[in-house]
């Protein structure tokens, strides 16, 4: 019994979400057994759309277009209701999201609208006699489930970042089709008022663009200040190596390397870092990396793509003055060292000797 | 301001879940202690904050199959169903559902999915199954999905009326996260996920809720009331209850309603069900390409690698910038640009 199989292509910010090409690499493993097409729903607002061969690259034969200007506000509801259009017309066995706060929220309210079977974050499908059984993770992964679906098609969500991307050797025919829906008014009742931009100061290592490490090379306090000053202007994470740990100006979660985090920034600089191979193996995923140490030696060097041989304490200096010429910023104070938060507690906490959390909770 | 939480009773996360593979399976599942999902605890933190804002009652909402407290032997709960009451010492029990209550809850609802029969008391710490896994209706394993689950929870609230609803994003047993957009959709309410913090407008018609996208960005949406919300565990803290207001917490009953209650038939529920379980299984982890450094290489060499992850084999050379402290600044600036993360001037 062959059927189609649909992909929700979601968008993030005018690109195709990367859970997208995972989505469809599965979707073309799965194509032998199951479908005999494979489409891809894209729904747009009345942003730019990105170049759709992409989709057929990795194996979407038929890419179906939805777009609307009332997908600028109400994306949830408006999505649910045309997937659900398309789902009555085109009769897929299955369909794939990412699970993502969009996909997600749209996997689940389609499945609870077509009274249909849902699986989230599967880790396979597989066609078991007539119907389709989905392996997934329950009891936060410690058993492994499979679950038949009863009732078709089957809609299932895959985490992002755990199938790796095989593009088909042959490509998806790719052809594109206007999905003609016409969405119900945007009833208005979920506004967004204002999207707030991610606070870098808060958020977590691993998912900054931009990362600083400091070192021992960055030595007083009032330097790190200065550490924090540039990572402000470039709206960077810090994290420290055990040294800086040690000196009370990273916390424990701020931690870079074998024992702490491993990171996968966009940009890392390590400043006064030595480089020893358990901080390497936390930075070894980096995309670009800047070292600035005294020691012309160090091991750091052998990893970066742009080293500085310099004092911390003079390089640093100019190179925020440098980099508040590029950017424009006009703040000229540096305050003192930021002092750390234990998210239960307000002490602040500044001894040698590490993680001085009380444990009181 | 009626605000219904939905809760569920799982077994304890910190605890090892050892599988059957004959009888697929989890071993001891009826014995497990149970506790309150945390999703769900920090659900039940913003209901109690709203509340205090802007006034009104929290009722908590759980499903389960609920075992008769005399069939353990151990007396637990009180159970108020239908003017019947019976008080037994309760304070040394870890009753999941009754420290709700003392944490700002007003009334526990427990809709129970076995044939209870109205004036027996109801157990809800040890043993009891409020899972959505295997329940018992005394003589063989029901198989309950989260779809089934979510109608039913879906229908009490219709029943109580309620103009808000939050609940935990997932349970840390299934793990489907169902019930908050199925309640959405069945109900016809708006849906907003993974809030943050949630503040009534004045009005009381709308809710200003900060939402967590990817990423770390945030966004601020205000929500028509009624609404479903979501917290995922750890968003908030649940809040430190004094022992009185546990003691309180024992003297209120916990209601219990059958199915009739809410006007649906098991028969309709099991017709709602969308997935069936086949197996269990131990995960199998993925296969990871681990870096074997050369044996050939002296110890202290590939130590090095084998810490570094292979990283120190690579021999770059980085091009080095020596000298001036503002040429080097410049060089770093011209870097930045050349790829792309600095805009060029």
């Amino acid at each position: 019994m062959t059927g189609r199989i649909l992909v929700s292509a979601e968008l993030h910010k005018g690109e195709f979400s990367p859970v997208v090409a995972e989505l469809l690499s599965e979707a073309t493993k799965l194509k032998p057994a199951i479908g005999s097409e494979i489409q891809a729903v894209v729904l747009a607002g009345t942003e730019g759309l990105p170049r759709l061969s992409l989709l057929s690259e990795h194996g979407a034969d038929t890419i179906l277009i939805c777009r609307d200007s009332s997908f600028n506000e109400c994306k949830a509801e408006g999505y649910v209701q045309v997937m659900a259009d398309a789902i009555g017309r085109y009769k897929p066995r299955l369909v794939l999201a990412g699970e993502t706060p969009v996909g997600g929220q749209l996997a689940r309210r389609l499945s609870a609208r077509l009274g249909t079977s849902f699986v989230p974050d599967f880790i396979r499908i597989q066609v078991i006699g007539n119907s389709l059984a989905a392996t997934r993770l329950i009891y936060n992964g410690k058993v492994g489930a499979t679950v038949t679906a009863l009732r078709e098609p089957l809609v299932a969500t895959l985490k992002p970042g755990v199938v790796r991307v095989r593009k088909p050797r042959t490509p998806g025919a790719g052809k594109v089709e206007e999905l003609v829906v016409t969405p119900l008014p945007c009833q208005k009742r979920v506004e967004v008022l204002k999207h707030l931009a991610a606070d870098p100061e808060s958020m977590e290592l691993n998912q900054a663009d931009i990362v600083i490490g400091a070192g021992k090379g960055v030595g007083s306090a009032d330097c790190f200040a200065l550490l924090q000053e540039f990572a402000r202007i470039l709206k960077a994470g810090v994290g420290g190596t055990r040294r800086a740990l040690d000196m009370g100006w990273v916390s424990p979660e701020d931690l870079i390397g074998q024992t702490g985090k491993i990171i996968s920034p966009r940009l890392y600089i390590a400043v006064g870092v030595s480089g020893a191979s358990h901080h390497i193996a936390g930075i070894r995923d980096a995309g670009l990396k800047i070292a600035i140490n005294t020691d012309r030696n160090a091991p750091i060097f052998t990893v970066s793509d742009l080293g500085i041989v310099g004092d911390v304490r003079q390089v640093l200096p100019a190179l925020v003055s440098a980099i508040k010429a590029v950017t424009r910023d006009d703040r000229s104070e540096v305050s003192k060292v930021r002092p750390l938060q234990y998210p239960d507690t307000d002490i602040t906490h500044n001894t040698g000797f590490g993680h001085a959390n009380s444990g009181l909770h | 301001m009626r605000i219904a939480v939905c809760i569920k009773l799982v077994p304890n996360p910190r605890l090892t879940i050892e599988l059957d593979p004959i009888a697929r399976r989890v071993k001891g599942l009826r014995e497990l202690p149970t506790v309150v999902n945390p999703a769900d605890l920090a659900a039940l933190e913003f209901a109690v904050r709203v509340k205090e804002r802007a006034g009104g009652e929290v009722i908590i909402l759980t499903v389960g199959s609920f075992v008769p407290a005399n069939a353990l032997g151990c007396a637990d709960i009180v159970l108020k169903a239908r003017g019947l009451r019976d008080k037994a010492d309760r304070l040394n029990s870890p009753d999941p559902l009754r420290r709700c209550l003392a944490t700002g809850a007003d009334r526990v609802v427990a809709i129970c999915l076995n044939n209870l029969r109205r004036n027996q008391e109801v157990n809800s710490g040890h043993g009891s199954s409020g899972l959505a896994g295997i329940l018992s209706d005394g003589f063989r394993p029901l198989n309950i999905d989260s779809m089934m689950v979510a109608t039913v929870l879906a229908q009490g609230i219709r029943q109580l009326g309620a103009d808000l609803v939050f609940c935990g994003d997932r349970s840390y047993d299934q793990g489907n996260g169902l019930v908050a957009p199925v309640i959405a959709e069945l109900l016809d309410m708006p849906l907003a996920l993974d809030c943050l913090s949630a503040t009534a407008e004045s009005g009381d018609r709308s809710l200003l809720v900060r939402r967590r996208l990817q990423r770390g960005e945030c966004e601020l949406v205000r929500c028509m009331l009624p609404c479903v919300l979501t917290a995922t565990a750890g968003s908030a803290v649940p809040r430190y209850f004094a022992l009185p207001a546990l003691i309180d917490a024992f003297e209120t009953g916990i209601e219990a309603l059958d199915l009739t209650d809410l006007g649906l038939s098991m028969k309709e529920i099991i017709g709602r069900r969308t997935t069936r379980l086949l197996w269990l299984n131990p995960p199998r982890p993925r296969t990871k390409k681990v870096f074997i450094p050369d044996s050939s290489l002296p110890p202290e060499v590939r130590a090095s690698l084998a810490m570094s992850g292979g990283m120190t084999q690579i021999d770059k050379r980085a091009r080095l910038v020596e000298g001036d402290p503002e040429q080097a600044a410049a060089d770093v600036i011209q870097f930045l640009q050349d790829k792309g993360i600095l805009p060029p001037e």
